[in-house]
Order: C-alpha cells, then sequence, then structure tokens
C-alpha cells in the first residue's frame, strides 16, 4: 500500500496524506487460525502509539486483523460485529466466516467513492473448519492459507512463504507468525513495538500481546 | 351483552379486537385457507418433497402450468393455498429476499429465515389500518445448512416448523395418513410415494379426477425440481398396483 500520497493543493503547493503502516499477517492451521498485527500507530515521521491494537474480534469464533487508518478499521469491525450479532439471532446459528467476510466486503464497497482506508484480513472457524479471506480498501474478497497485509508485508510475506506448510498446528504456525512480523518491524520504519496475536481454535478466542 | 359476542361490529376492521379477544378478519382469512385445494410438505433426510392438487377448470388448460408450487430459489420451494394473486406477492418478495441474502452473506437462506421474513409481511397486514390480511398459507420446504427442513405459516404470520405437513380442505384425510405413514428414515423415493398418495387419496375420496403436482429438493444436489406427469403418474400406479386399501 502507498505510505504516501503527493498531491498539489489549490495554491499549487505538495500536499501529504499519511496513512499509518502496519505489518498485518493471517495464517490457516489444521486446529484453528492465527491472525496478528504489530502495534505501532505512525503519523508520518511520528509515532504516535505504541500500544495501538490492530486485531479484533468479531464473534465469539471470528475475529479480524487490519492495516491502515485505525479509525477506519475500529468504525468498521464494530459494523460488522453488529451484522454478524443480528445473523445469530436471526437465524439461530453463528455467522459462517465467508459470510461476515462478505458482509464487511458490501460495507466497504458501498463506500466505493470515499472508502474506509483499511486491508483487513477475516479469519475465524465455523463448520467448514478454519479460513481466512483478504479484503482491500474497496471490499474484493479473496480466500486465502496465509496473507499479509500493510506496508511490511512485502517482507513478512517472504517469511511465511518460505516457512508455511499445509496442516501446521497453531504452536508451530505461532513462532512462524512471530518470525514474520520480527523480519518486517526491523525493515520497515512504520511498523513496530511488539506483536498482538489473536488465536482462534474450535475452544474460542485467545488473545496474547508480545514484545520483540 | 352474551358471553359469544357474535361478529358483527368487530369484523369490519381488523385492526379491532372482539370483546373475547379475536381478529375476525385474520380467522376469515384463515377460513379461506381452510377451503382452498390441499398442499402438503414432507422432510426427510434425503431432501424434501412439496406437493399440491391443483383443480383444474377447463380441459383447455395448458396442463404444464402450475400455481401452487413455486421456486424461490435453487434449494428452496413454496407450495400455496388460499387466493393465488395474494401467494404471487408473497412469492416474490420471498425470492427478493433470498437472492438478498446470497449479496449480502454469500449464503443460500435459510427456510426457517425466509418462512419468518414471510410470516413478517403477513403480520403487518393484521395490524396496519386499511389493509386486509393475506389469504394464504404458505409450506416453504428448502435444504439449507442446517438439513431438509419444512416450515408453514398461516395468515396471521405465525410459523411453524414440521416433519410433514398438510394445509386445505382435505387437510384432516391427508394428515391421517401421514400420521400413519411417516416415518423419519423414510428414502426420498418413498416420500414422493407417500406424497402422491395422500393427494390422491383424498381428490378420490371427495370424487374428483385428481391432478397432482410434485416438487423435490434433493439434500445431494440442493436443486428444485418439479416432477413431470408421467412421473407422477407412474408413482400414482405404483400404489395401485401394491393393493393398499
Amino acid at each position: 500500500m502507498e505510505t504516501e500520497e503527493q498531491d498539489l493543493n489549490e495554491q499549487g503547493q505538495p500536499q501529504h496524506f499519511w496513512i499509518p503502516g502496519a505489518t498485518t499477517l493471517g495464517v490457516v492451521c489444521s486446529d484453528g487460525v492465527i491472525l496478528a498485527s504489530e502495534k505501532r500507530v505512525s503519523y508520518g515521521y511520528m509515532v504516535m502509539s505504541r500500544v495501538g491494537k490492530k486485531v479484533f474480534t468479531i464473534t465469539d469464533r471470528i475475529g479480524a486483523a487490519c492495516a491502515g487508518m485505525v479509525s477506519d478499521m475500529q468504525i468498521l469491525v464494530r459494523e460488522v460485529e453488529a451484522y454478524a450479532n443480528l445473523f445469530r439471532l436471526d437465524a439461530g446459528r453463528p455467522i459462517p466466516v465467508k459470510s461476515a467476510a462478505k458482509v464487511m466486503s458490501n460495507l466497504l464497497f458501498s463506500r466505493r467513492l470515499f472508502p474506509y482506508i483499511t486491508q483487513t484480513i477475516v479469519g475465524g472457524m465455523d463448520d467448514e473448519g478454519a479460513s481466512i479471506y483478504v479484503l482491500d480498501v474497496l471490499g474484493s474478497v479473496i480466500p486465502d492459507k496465509f496473507a499479509a497485509v500493510g506496508s511490511g508485508a512485502e517482507i513478512a510475506v517472504g517469511v511465511l512463504e518460505e516457512g508455511y506448510k499445509e496442516n501446521m498446528t497453531v504452536k508451530e504456525a505461532k513462532e512462524l507468525v512471530f518470525r514474520a512480523v520480527k523480519s518486517a518491524v526491523s525493515r520497515d520504519i512504520m511498523s513496530g513495538d511488539g506483536v498482538d496475536f489473536l488465536t482462534i481454535t474450535k475452544d474460542g478466542i485467545q488473545e496474547e500481546s508480545r514484545k520483540f | 351483552m352474551s358471553i359469544f359476542a357474535a361478529p358483527g361490529a368487530y369484523d369490519r376492521a381488523i385492526t379491532v379486537f372482539s370483546p373475547d379477544g379475536r381478529l375476525f378478519q385474520v380467522e376469515y382469512a384463515l377460513e379461506t385457507v381452510n377451503r382452498g385445494a390441499t398442499i402438503l410438505g414432507i422432510a426427510c433426510s434425503e431432501g424434501v418433497v412439496l406437493g399440491a392438487e391443483e383443480k383444474i377448470e377447463t380441459k383447455l388448460q395448458d396442463p404444464n402450468f402450475t400455481w401452487k408450487l413455486y421456486e424461490v430459489d435453487d434449494h428452496l420451494g413454496a407450495a400455496v393455498v388460499g387466493l393465488g394473486s395474494d401467494a404471487r406477492i408473497l412469492i416474490d418478495q420471498a425470492r427478493i429476499y433470498s437472492q438478498s441474502n446470497r449479496l449480502m452473506y454469500d449464503e443460500a437462506i435459510d427456510t426457517e429465515t425466509i418462512t419468518k421474513r414471510i410470516g413478517d409481511i403477513k403480520q403487518l397486514y393484521t395490524q396496519h389500518a386499511g389493509v386486509r390480511p393475506f389469504g394464504v398459507s404458505i409450506i416453504f420446504g428448502g435444504v439449507d445448512k442446517t438439513g431438509s427442513r419444512i416450515f408453514s405459516t398461516d395468515p396471521s404470520g405465525s410459523y411453524r416448523g414440521y416433519k410433514a405437513v398438510a394445509v386445505g380442505i382435505d387437510r384432516e384425510t391427508v394428515e391421517g395418513i401421514l400420521k400413519e405413514e411417516y416415518r423419519e428414515d423414510l428414502s426420498l423415493d418413498e416420500a414422493i410415494k407417500l406424497a402422491v398418495k395422500c393427494l390422491t387419496k383424498s381428490l378420490e375420496a371427495r370424487g374428483e379426477q385428481p391432478r397432482v403436482k410434485i416438487v423435490v429438493i434433493p439434500s445431494e444436489t440442493k436443486k428444485f425440481r418439479m416432477l413431470s406427469e408421467k412421473e407422477i403418474e407412474d408413482y400414482q400406479r405404483g400404489f395401485e398396483g401394491s393393493g393398499a386399501p
């Protein structure tokens, strides 16, 4: 994702729109899903926060990890959460991961002309097992086994590509994810300050925060 | 005032309760349904079967034209009884709901959810001023993530789930047969046979020429399919030959 966009204002002077960077990962395992994101929130050359949170729970078996504008990701996830609760009450069963991703996609596409600036990985467990979906700013939904988004994605995805195996356990994959984030933060200036994990298994969601 | 309030003053506007707590217009709508030609639904583990008796008004009628069984979505069918024109409006709505569920959740709508949505519409028409209730009962049958399911709504908007159900003029006769012969482990073929038998028998009892229509949604394909006239005739011959009383 472009982290700095240049444009000219009415006076013909350059303007800067800073979009916070991030390193955000999602991995499908044999017994669950891992979502992870580092904690830095940067506004240009300023580290606004070292304790930002870019992983979210949507239901007790579905979560999301985001990169981009923190305000947008918070609003977006809260809205999906509301629709997920309504679905559960209406249908009498929890919303499938694919449907939660689709709801988010619809919300993103409905703002096509004034988008939420977020790349999101929606992941979780349902009757079909573990799965993740990657969504871009306008709401494309792409299912995957592992994915990385944000300014650190180029670095992190290389580590995942090399280390990912089918049917990894959550325990094994967590170390791989940690390694991928560590590689990214050491070379991406907009990522850093620790990792938040969201581990989703059939027993529920477990949150963990680690320092480097 | 007598103990049993006679209809008269309390059936002019549907939003008015009678002193003993009844909504006469809604009850009259139920009467429309109970006098309609019979429909039925049967669920088994291999799928669902919907059936309807269609009255033939003239011999020149197109035999392939069906007005009591509708495809709502690939995996979902409906059988209607009562005022056919009212039913079409609700079926149109049901089709819109099922498509919008696919857009919204990337998933086929649950049979119970669609029944609830249509029940919601019917309920509105028992409470608003200047309208009359829908004179329709609809049996929805579908194969969704929760399995093969049958639900039925009445004109008041309430709905219930069933293993097998019949609505219409021959309800009692048909439910008698269903209670006798329905089993949880019915195969789809047996369920079709049972549906054809129920409708044919009830028509014969009234001495009318039967015209039975059947729809199946097998769990395997989850695809709505209307049986041809020939297939139904084969089923009818099947139970005549078996020497059933």
